[in-house]
């Protein structure tokens, strides 16, 4: 053994470890031998000796008796806790069923009154249209001035009003749209033109598709609140009646007519007009 | 003849586990002794201890089930709590510096005290100056090597059981022990708490005779 094989040896030995016999012989003959290895086993059994006389001179030390009085209160009230706990849980527990059934038959009636809502929705709309359509030829046909009257599409729901697009609006509002109020029909008739757009291909899907422009508002005609239904309705007018609202009109074919969809109040007065082609 | 039988670690827990109160207090009174000097040692101080000890028997208490008998031995447990919540106090008290050392000189005069003996009051007095000289030593080193000390020294565990409380592998242990009790014997003979025939220094490398 040299100092380099004894030194991971020296505290085993220094501390009267368990040791293999041959080494534990060979350490110590190399530390007679070695004056250095000799002064680091002195050294190191010095050290653990000091250690030995601390160690047994607190070895009578403990904690102070009130901690055991104390860890034990602790350990009673946190049995009564756990004692107590199950018979709240069972307390609660016994409310439990009827919260569970009351919530699943709460939400069982809102599904279904939200499926019927939906259903009903559904099966309104068209009747509407109808009924409008219908109501429409009855009044519209003793009336001179439109001829070819032809009902397209019919009232909008409040619900296609809140999805139509305020980019919509200023396109059809444009600077012809004098007031906000008006801008509350385009919009109605925002959201009826694209249903009937929507809607017009399964109609007619032998005709040649139509070209329509934004609805205008006719500023004469009374606001509309969203709320407010109206028709829709097909109508051949004289070319004159573009230069009126505006648009470019060939003067050498002023008695030719254009198809326009008009959109009618409840009132029977027209609120906005699209021309189409 | 009713033969008396001391239950297992084991047994114990699972009766603390039920609620058995006299279990539990068998096991403080088992364990608190050891738990409640290593944290002295590692720290130096009795409040740190008080309150070490009883957080550790309140980790037990609410938690018996973290002890896991194949991970290793229940003291090694506690020592591991007890490790995590001295390095904790420590931490938390390392802002502040003492005004004076007046605690630990308490605890110090208090232990030579009691180790005063009537007969030999000369070699009390050395062994008294030497057991201080130790302690000051050991509180003067890192905790990781400080926690070796403590535990494989003063409380005489196994490479083994120190590294299972440790959570480190045994080669880490044996590694720090060697390089503290070096640290200590430097500090020990700088302070002149050494023993005359160890009087002479050393170094722990170089020496290949």
């Amino acid at each position: 053994m040299n100092c380099q094989t004894f030194e991971p040896t020296v505290n085993d030995l220094a501390r009267g470890r368990m040791m293999e016999a041959n080494a534990r012989e060979d350490a110590l003959a190399h530390a007679e031998e070695c004056a250095r290895c000799s002064v680091r086993l002195a050294a190191e059994r010095a050290l653990s000796q000091g250690l030995r006389a601390y160690a047994s001179s607190v070895e009578g030390m403990s904690a102070p008796a009130q901690l055991e009085t104390k860890l034990r209160e602790a350990f009673r009230q946190r049995q009564a806790a756990i004692t107590d706990a199950p018979a709240s849980a069972k307390a609660a527990g016994g409310g439990r069923p009827w919260t569970v059934w009351a919530t699943a038959a709460a939400a069982a009636i809102l599904t279904v009154c939200a499926i019927q809502a939906f259903r009903l929705r559904e099966a309104t709309a068209p009747l509407h249209t109808a009924n409008d359509s219908m109501s429409l030829s009855a009044i519209r046909t003793p009336r001179p001035a439109p001829t070819k009257a032809t009902p397209t599409n019919g009232a909008t729901s409040p619900d296609e009003l809140v999805e139509a697009k305020d980019e919509r609006l200023a396109q059809a509002s444009g600077p012809k749209s004098a007031a906000g109020q008006q801008a509350v029909a385009v919009r109605y008739m925002a959201a009826s033109s694209r249903g009937s757009r929507q809607s017009r291909p399964a109609l007619t899907s032998k005709a040649a598709p139509e070209i329509v422009t934004e609805f205008m508002p006719l500023t004469y005609g009374a606001a509309l609140s969203p709320s407010e239904g109206g028709q829709l309705v097909r109508v051949e007018l004289p070319r004159s009646a573009l230069a009126s609202l505006g648009f470019p009109m060939n003067v050498e074919r002023p008695d030719e007519r254009v198809k326009a969809d008009v959109f009618l109040g409840h009132d029977g007065l027209a609120r906005a007009i699209r021309f189409v082609r | 003849m009713p033969v008396s039988t001391t239950p297992s670690d084991g047994e114990l827990l699972r009766l603390v586990s039920a609620g058995d109160e006299e279990a539990f207090v068998t096991l403080y009174r088992q364990r608190h002794g050891g738990v409640y000097r290593f944290a002295l040692h590692m720290s130096g101080s009795q409040t740190i201890a008080e309150d070490v000890t009883q957080e550790v028997f309140m980790v037990l208490m609410r938690d018996s089930h973290g002890y896991d008998a194949t991970r290793g031995s229940l003291a090694a447990y506690l020592y591991g709590i007890a490790r995590n919540q001295v390095l904790r106090c420590l931490d938390r008290n390392r802002p502040f510096v003492p005004m004076a050392d007046g605690e630990a000189d308490d605890k110090a005069c208090a232990i030579e005290e009691r180790l005063v003996a009537q007969d030999d009051p000369l070699g009390e007095l050395a062994r008294n100056e030497t057991i201080a000289a130790v302690r000051r030593a050991i509180l003067a080193l890192p905790s990781h090597y400080r926690e070796v000390v403590v535990l494989c020294d003063l409380h005489e565990m196994s490479y083994n059981e120190a590294a299972e409380a440790l959570s480190c592998a045994v080669g880490t242990v044996r590694s720090r022990l060697h390089r503290a009790r070096a640290l200590l014997v430097e500090r020990l003979r700088a302070t002149g708490g050494e023993t005359d025939s160890a009087s002479e220094p050393f170094k722990t490398a170089g020496c290949f005779a």
